[in-house]
C-alpha cells in the first residue's frame, strides 16, 4: 500500500519521508468511518463529505466536486498524533507541527479558533487567512486516536477588518464555519480499528515538542483522552515564572517532566505539597500532583541561567501526562 | 505608529482578531477551582515579589533601554544592546526601530518585559482570588492581610511595569475573564496601576504585618514600609510615565508630590528597597550584574561629561580621557580598588587614593570591540553597588548581596520634581531634597530656593543621572521626557510582542526608527 502523503502531496505533506515500513503493508483492521449530516440538514445540507476508503485510511471528499478535502488516516501511518493533541488540548496556543508545508504562511495567525467534539472525535478548528484561506479542522477519534484532518477553501465577499469577532469571521466566510463544523461533527467510526498506541514517548524529547505560545504567560493545557500525554516546547525567560493550568477531577496523577539543554529548570505544582527550594543552582526536573478537588491544578517552569554565558530566552521541552483517578 | 505588512497575502479573507475564543477556559475567574491551600498561596504570593525584582532588573528587557538612553554603554550583542543602542552614520538611529516581528533576533527586547510583568499579576490574582472571592484564611488575619497586601502591591507594580513600557496592554485583576481580555491604553493601565498601588498602600497600613526576609532573600520589611513603597512606586508610575515632554507638562504633579511626601524618603523611617542577589540562580540584578562589573559594561561618555566636562569628553575622542578630577566626590580622581598590579594591570585603574569617588571607577581600558564603533567606548565605569571595592566575584560583580531596586534618593529626586513642577510647589523643599545627595553624597554647593525653577531642575537633572544608574530601567524613563534626551529615531516605548500579536490575529506594528517613537497620547 502506498503512504497517503505520497497521494495526496499538496494536501497532506507533513515533512516526512514516506513511511514504508512493515506495518504499512499490514492487512487493514476491520472498520470504518461513518458521515452522517449533522444539524438536521439530512439531504439539504448545502456541503456534503464522501467517504472513499483508501486501505485502511479514508479520504474524505467534497461531495460536489469530488475534490478532496481531508483523510482520516490509517493505523499504519505514523501520524503526527503529538502535534494534533498539543493542537487540541492547547488550542491557538499550540503552533502545531501541523501546519508544516500548509499551503499557507505558517506565521499566518489562527482565528476563529474554536474547540469541536462529540462522543466519537475531539479536535481544533480555526481559519486561517491569506489568499488561498482555509478552513482547517485537526482533532482525533477518541476510540481509535486516528488522526482526522479537514482541509476546506474559504472565500469572503468583503473585507474584514482586523479585530473583527468571531460571530463576524464565521458567518462572513462562504462556506460558513456552521456548515463546517456539520462536516466534522457529522463524522464517527464503527468497527474494529485497533487504538493507536501512539503517544510521545516517556521523556521529554525535544523533536517531539510543539510550541507553545500565548497572548499572556499562562496557558491552558487540557489532558483529555485520547491526548492525554503531550510534549511541548515552552519559551521561557530565565527568572520567571511560566504558569501552565490543568483541568484535573478529583484523584487525577499530573506528571510534569521538563528538559531545557542550557541551564537549570524547576518544575513544581502550586498545588503540591511544599518543599524547601535548594538555594543552589540545580534542576528540578519532575513534578507530580494528585487532584484533591475537581478544578485544575498549577504548574510552575523557572529557568536558571548564568548571566553572560546563557541566554536569558530559554525553550524547555516539557512532557505533561495525566492518569485518570480511580 | 507605524504598521507592518501583516504576514500574509489577503484577498479573499482579511486578517482579523480573534477576540475570543470558543472554548472552556480554566482561566476564567472560577473561584471555586482556585487554589485552596494556605501555604501554597502565600508561597504564590512570595513569589511574586521574586519575579518582579528579576524582571525590573532583568537585562532582556533593561539592557537596551539603559544603553539606548546612553546611561550605560555596551556594544555587546548580548540582549541586542549593540543594535539598539548604536548609531548610525548621520547621528541618529533612523535605521533601529523595534523589530517587532517573529523573525527578528531582536524581537526578544519586547518580550521580556511582557512575560515577567503578567506572570506577576498572574500569581498575585492568584492570591486576591483565593483570599477576596474564597475568603481564604492564612493561619491568622495578620499574614492574611500581608499576603493579600503585597500581591495587590505586585499587582500593581506589574501593571506599572507594562504602562511604563508598552503603548497598550491588559489590565487584570480577580474579577477577569482571560479569554475575554480587552487592550486597554497606556494610560489606562497607568491609572490602573496607581490605583492598585495606592489600595495596596492603604491594605498595608490597616495591619501590623512584617514581609519576611525570605520575601527578598534577606530584607524584611514592615507594613508601613510596604505602604510607603506602593505609594513610591505610584509616584514613579505617574513621574515615569511621559513619552514626550509634553506629556511631562501634562502630569499631576500635585499628586505625585503628595505621594512621594509619604513614600519611602518621607519622615524619619527612610530606607532603600532591597533584594540580596545570589550569583544570579534565583536572585538576579542582572543590569549591575553588567554595569557595576566595568569589565562588562561601562557608564556612557555622555553621562561621564556632565560629571566632570574638563576630563570627559562626549562622544569618546581619539586615545580616551584623561583620568578624571571631579568635584563631586562620586567620581573623584576615579581610583579604585587594591593597590595591587594583578588587579590594575587587569581593570586598568589606578589604586584607591583618599580622592577615590564612591560612584565612578575611571579605567584605561577599551572593553568594547573597536568595529561596533568607538563612541560606544568609555573610561568610566560604575562601582557603585560594589560592596567589595575590588569587584569580588562574591558581591555583586557575581550577582551577590544587597541588590537596590528603588533607592530613598530616587523617592527624593521624584518629590523634588512634582515641588518644582506643580503649581505652588515649594522650591525650598525641593532644593532641601535635591541636596539630600548633591550636597551629602556629591560634596557640591547646596542648591537655594533662590536660583529658582530653571536652576534647580538643572541640578535635579544632574542628580537623576547620577541616582538612577542601575536602579532597573530608570535611566531611561528619565531620559525620554527631557527635551532632547533620546537621540532622534530611538523608540519611547515598546509594541505588544509580535508573538502576542500573532496569537491574537492583530497586525504587527513598532516604534522608532522613521516612524513614530510611540504613540499618540491616549485621551
Amino acid at each position: 500500500m502506498r503512504c497517503l502523503r505520497c497521494v495526496l502531496p499538496a494536501l497532506l505533506s507533513l515533512g516526512a519521508a514516506c513511511d514504508q515500513s512493515p506495518a504499512a503493508d499490514q492487512a487493514p483492521t476491520p472498520g470504518t468511518v461513518r458521515w452522517v449530516p449533522s444539524g438536521g440538514t439530512g439531504d439539504q445540507a448545502a456541503i456534503r463529505l464522501l467517504l472513499s476508503p483508501d486501505g485502511d485510511s479514508v479520504v474524505l471528499r467534497d461531495g460536489a466536486t469530488q475534490a478532496i478535502r481531508g483523510v482520516v488516516r490509517s493505523a499504519g501511518e505514523r501520524a503526527d498524533l503529538g502535534g494534533v493533541c498539543a493542537m487540541v488540548a492547547a488550542g491557538a496556543g499550540a503552533l502545531a507541527r501541523v501546519q508544516h508545508a500548509l499551503p499557507i504562511d505558517t506565521t499566518a495567525p489562527w482565528l476563529a479558533v474554536t474547540r469541536l467534539e462529540t462522543d466519537a472525535l475531539v479536535g481544533t478548528r480555526t481559519l486561517l487567512p491569506g489568499a488561498r484561506a482555509i478552513y482547517l479542522f485537526e482533532g482525533v477519534f477518541r476510540g481509535s486516536r486516528r488522526r482526522v484532518s479537514l482541509q476546506w477553501p474559504v472565500v469572503s465577499a468583503q473585507a474584514i477588518p482586523a479585530g473583527a469577532p468571531v460571530a463576524v469571521l464565521e458567518q462572513a466566510i462562504t462556506p460558513t464555519a456552521e456548515e463546517l463544523d456539520s462536516l466534522v461533527l457529522g463524522l464517527s467510526e464503527e468497527g474494529g480499528w485497533e487504538v493507536l498506541a501512539e503517544l510521545p514517548p516517556a521523556a521529554p524529547d525535544p523533536k517531539q515538542a510543539t510550541p507553545l505560545v500565548g497572548d499572556l504567560p499562562i496557558h491552558e493545557v487540557r489532558l483529555e483522552a485520547p491526548c492525554t500525554r503531550l510534549t511541548l516546547a515552552l519559551p521561557v525567560i530565565a527568572r520567571v515564572d511560566k504558569v501552565v493550568r490543568i483541568p484535573v477531577e478529583t484523584g487525577d496523577t499530573i506528571t510534569a517532566l521538563a528538559r531545557l539543554d542550557e541551564g537549570t529548570v524547576r518544575v513544581t505544582f502550586d498545588e503540591a505539597p511544599s518543599a524547601p527550594e535548594p538555594r543552589e543552582r540545580r534542576s528540578i526536573p519532575a513534578a507530580r500532583v494528585v487532584a484533591a478537588a475537581d478544578g485544575r491544578v498549577t504548574l510552575r517552569i523557572r529557568v536558571q541561567v548564568v548571566p553572560r554565558a546563557q541566554a536569558t530566552g530559554q525553550l524547555v521541552t516539557l512532557l505533561l501526562d495525566k492518569h485518570r483517578g480511580r | 505608529m507605524r504598521i507592518r505588512s501583516v504576514t500574509v497575502g489577503v484577498s479573499a479573507l482579511l486578517l482579523a482578531g480573534c477576540n475570543s475564543l470558543d472554548v472552556e477556559n480554566p482561566n476564567a475567574p472560577d473561584a471555586a477551582r482556585a487554589l485552596a491551600d494556605p501555604a501554597a498561596i502565600e508561597a504564590v504570593a512570595a513569589g511574586t515579589m521574586r519575579t518582579w525584582f528579576n524582571t525590573w532588573d532583568g537585562m532582556e528587557g533593561g539592557g537596551p533601554l539603559v544603553t539606548m538612553a546612553q546611561a550605560y554603554s555596551a556594544s555587546w550583542n548580548n540582549y541586542n544592546m549593540n543594535f539598539y543602542s548604536s548609531i548610525d552614520a548621520d547621528g541618529t538611529r533612523n535605521t533601529r526601530a523595534f523589530k517587532n516581528d517573529q523573525a527578528s533576533a531582536e524581537r526578544t527586547t519586547m518580550i521580556a518585559y511582557w512575560e515577567g510583568y503578567y506572570s506577576v499579576v498572574s500569581s498575585a490574582v492568584d492570591v486576591l482570588t483565593a483570599i477576596r472571592k474564597n475568603k481564604l484564611v492564612i493561619s491568622n488575619p495578620a499574614n492574611t492581610k500581608r499576603a493579600e497586601a503585597v500581591a495587590e502591591f505586585m499587582r500593581g507594580a506589574a501593571l506599572m511595569g507594562i504602562a511604563l513600557n508598552y503603548d497598550k496592554g491588559y489590565v487584570i485583576d480577580e474579577t477577569s475573564d482571560l479569554a475575554k481580555l480587552e487592550y486597554k491604553t497606556r494610560k489606562q493601565v497607568r491609572d490602573a496601576a496607581v490605583a492598585a498601588l495606592t489600595s495596596a498602600a492603604t491594605l498595608a497600613t490597616s495591619t501590623a504585618f512584617t514581609v519576611p526576609a525570605g520575601w527578598s532573600n534577606g530584607v524584611s520589611y514592615s507594613n508601613t514600609q510596604i505602604a510607603a513603597l506602593a505609594r513610591t512606586m505610584a509616584a514613579m508610575t505617574l513621574a515615569y510615565y511621559p513619552r514626550t515632554d509634553a506629556e511631562n507638562a501634562s502630569v499631576d504633579w500635585a499628586q505625585v508630590a503628595s505621594l512621594a511626601s509619604q513614600g519611602i524618603s518621607a519622615g524619619n523611617n527612610k530606607f532603600d528597597f532591597v533584594f540580596v542577589g545570589d550569583g544570579c540562580s534565583s536572585w538576579c540584578h542582572e543590569i549591575l550584574y553588567w554595569f557595576n562589573a566595568f569589565d562588562g559594561g561601562r557608564v556612557s561618555t555622555r553621562v561621564a561629561a556632565i560629571v566632570d566636562p574638563a576630563t570627559q569628553k562626549h562622544p569618546y575622542p581619539d586615545g580616551g580621557n584623561r583620568q578624571p578630577n571631579s568635584a563631586d566626590k562620586r567620581m573623584g580622581d576615579g581610583s579604585f580598588g587594591p593597590n595591587d598590579d594583578d588587579f590594575a594591570g587587569y581593570f586598568g585603574t589606578i589604586p584607591k587614593t583618599a580622592k577615590g569617588g564612591t560612584d565612578f571607577v575611571y579605567s584605561r581600558e577599551e572593553i568594547f570591540r573597536p568595529a561596533r564603533g568607538m563612541y560606544h567606548q568609555s573610561n568610566i565605569g560604575h562601582i557603585r553597588y560594589d560592596r567589595s571595592g575590588e569587584q569580588s566575584p562574591n558581591a555583586i560583580y557575581g550577582g551577590f548581596g544587597p541588590a537596590p531596586v528603588i533607592s530613598r534618593h530616587q523617592n527624593d529626586l521624584i518629590w523634588a520634581e512634582a515641588e518644582l513642577r506643580r503649581s505652588g510647589g515649594n522650591l525650598g523643599t525641593a532644593a532641601n531634597l535635591i541636596n539630600n545627595t548633591r550636597v551629602e553624597r556629591g560634596g557640591l554647593a547646596p542648591a537655594t530656593a533662590g536660583e529658582g525653577q530653571a536652576s534647580l531642575l538643572a541640578k535635579l537633572n544632574y542628580e537623576n543621572e547620577i541616582e538612577l544608574l542601575g536602579l532597573g530601567p530608570s535611566s531611561f524613563y528619565f531620559r525620554r521626557r527631557v527635551p532632547s534626551g533620546l537621540l532622534a529615531g530611538t523608540p519611547r516605548e515598546m509594541p505588544v510582542p509580535a508573538k502576542e500579536l500573532a496569537v491574537k490575529g492583530d497586525a504587527f506594528y513598532s516604534f522608532g526608527g522613521t516612524g513614530s517613537a510611540n504613540s499618540p497620547t491616549p485621551p
